[in-house]
């Protein structure tokens, strides 16, 4: 079940009402058993043994590290946690891609969600050894791992977070369960209108990236920069929404990450449950053991960092080169890079700063999004011919619905901005206005919606 | 109590002429102090004093006076 199929709000519904009639000190429970409801209803009976047996592993792993009496008793545990749990992860990969035929025969059609829950269960078990968080109850931990408005997509809640507040789940009041409800249709526009829409200028050039030339397909690219940044940051906010809906926070994945000044700074904005996961699990020891070689083993550290995270979207080729270039780009700041320095950035420095951030990224988009590297190639070949193809790919959408598509692209920026405005604070505090804002966000979420009843990330 | 050696190392490795540096300093309050320049600023304390930290023992220190008192342990 995904949160735009209309089956999802009676669900949460029933599940609000179901965690309110439980004791606090319970809710976990309520959570846990409404977790593992939605995930069956993928249709995959081995995820949710997937889930549990994972949940087992991080639980047995924090036990044994609590009970040991010294450092390299409680590495004992986290090792033997961390194979495991990799291979579990690598093992559901290979059979979903269908490299292994005993994948259909459990039912594993799809990966979904286990590359996300594998990520946490290990963060919990390097936490635990690290004594940042104590173990936690199998219950409370299996709740958290299953936790189901992040179960699919994230965010990749770890640390105390998540563990801390499922020993008692706030009863979310009026307020809460308002701005759960704007976040929720915030999100739904962003993905259901915006980055849908998009959808339509991206997937007829990036299928036959011969067919298109110029600019046409510079378009396209720009456009998919959006569509995935819509279709991830608006699931985020249904995510983030349906959990505060009950009593739960998770935390941010996106702080407009395109205007960011340089890469390390995009990955500062962009997915950030992911990158800060990468940053402390992956990146951090692998440095820290290459520290006697100065900049260049930080710059080894990142490009293997970033070559697991190609690596975790997926076994292609692509993946990885996306990886690789992002590894290149950070190599090569922490390479050349010099001291930061306290006190004002020009402002041309630093709108030259977002461009250029902007253009690296979408060029590794290029990877990401191509379904193979020959079509990256092809399509970044087709950038430099004449202009073709423009009438095919808008043609057939029409000069009003592109006008609608800038609008609705744009619309979110613009609130953003405008809500820093304290004439609009002011505006906002008139319910009368309120109510017609969130009536015209519902009207247009509802007459220009154009679901392709999917997300981008949920495949990784 | 952060040593004025500690705090000259860290500030050498920051490229940093002037910053007042305190047992509650870190990443977050230290400009230029992130996770690139984190491990040259170990890499240098361990030189300095001659002494080498665990992996586990590193990633658990959150500020400078924790540093300063992982030196003294190692040093004691």
């Amino acid at each position: 079940m995904l949160f735009v199929d209309g089956g999802f709000l009676p669900f949460l519904a029933v599940v609000v009402l179901a965690v309110r009639l439980t004791p606090v000190a319970w809710r976990w429970a309520t959570l846990l058993a409404a977790s593992l409801v939605f995930y069956a209803t993928f249709g995959a009976p081995a995820l949710l043994a997937v889930l549990m047996a994972e949940a087992g592993v991080a639980w047995a792993a924090g036990r044994a590290m609590a009970r040991a009496p010294e450092d390299e008793a409680r590495a004992r545990p986290l090792r033997r946690a961390i194979v495991a749990l990799l291979a579990v992860l690598v093992l559901v990969r290979l059979a979903t891609y269908g490299v292994a035929p005993w994948g259909a025969r459990v039912g594993l059609g799809a990966a979904l969600g286990v590359s996300y829950f594998t990520l946490q269960a290990i963060a919990y078990v390097v936490d635990v050894y690290m004594e940042r968080v104590p173990p936690a109850g199998l219950g409370r931990l299996a709740s958290a791992l299953a936790f189901f408005p992040k179960l699919v997509q994230g965010p990749i809640e770890r640390g105390p977070s998540l563990l801390e507040q499922l020993r008692a789940p706030a009863t979310p009041g009026h307020a809460a369960l308002r701005s759960a409800g704007l976040l929720f249709l915030v999100g739904l526009f962003k993905k259901a209108v915006v980055a849908d829409r998009l959808a339509a200028l991206v997937d007829p050039v990036y299928a036959n990236p011969a067919g298109y030339g110029g600019w046409v397909p510079l378009l396209a690219t720009y456009a998919f920069a959006f569509q995935l940044y819509f279709d991830f940051s608006g699931y985020t906010d249904m995510a983030r929404a349906t959990a505060r809906a009950l009593g739960l926070e998770l935390g941010e994945n996106f702080r407009a990450p395109y205007l960011a000044e340089s890469v390390s700074d995009f990955w500062r904005r962009w997915h950030i449950s992911f990158s800060r996961w990468l940053l402390d699990y992956a990146f951090t020891p692998l440095q820290l053991a290459w520290r006697r070689h100065g900049r260049v083993g930080t710059a080894a550290a990142l490009l293997l960092t970033f070559a697991l995270s190609g690596l975790w979207h997926g076994t292609a080729w692509t993946y990885l080169a996306w990886g690789l270039l992002h590894g290149c780009y950070l190599a090569a700041e922490a390479l050349w890079r010099g001291p930061a320095r306290p006190g004002p950035v020009r402002p041309a420095a630093r709108l030259l700063g977002v461009l250029v951030t902007f253009h690296l990224v979408t060029f590794a988009w290029v990877f990401f999004r191509a379904p193979t590297l020959g079509a990256a190639g092809a399509l970044l070949a087709s950038l430099l011919e004449p202009a073709r193809g423009l009438d095919r790919l808008v043609g057939p959408l029409g000069p009003q619905w592109l006008m609608v598509t800038l609008l609705a692209s744009l619309a979110p920026g613009l609130v953003a901005l405008a809500r820093r405005h304290p004439a609009a604070l002011e505006l906002a505090r008139h319910a009368p206005l309120r109510w017609a804002a969130v009536v015209a966000l519902l009207l247009a979420t509802a007459l220009l919606r154009q679901d392709a009843g999917t997300y981008l990330y949920a495949q990784f | 109590m952060v040593s004025p050696e500690l705090k000259r190392i860290v500030l050498g490795q920051l490229e940093l002429e002037a910053w007042e540096l305190d047992d509650a300093s870190n990443a977050g309050t230290v400009p230029g102090w992130d996770s690139l320049s984190h491990a040259r600023i170990i890499a240098a304390v361990e030189d300095a004093y001659k002494v080498r930290f665990g992996t586990r023992e590193i990633m658990k220190l959150t500020d400078l006076g924790q540093l300063q008192a992982l030196v003294d342990r190692k040093t004691a």
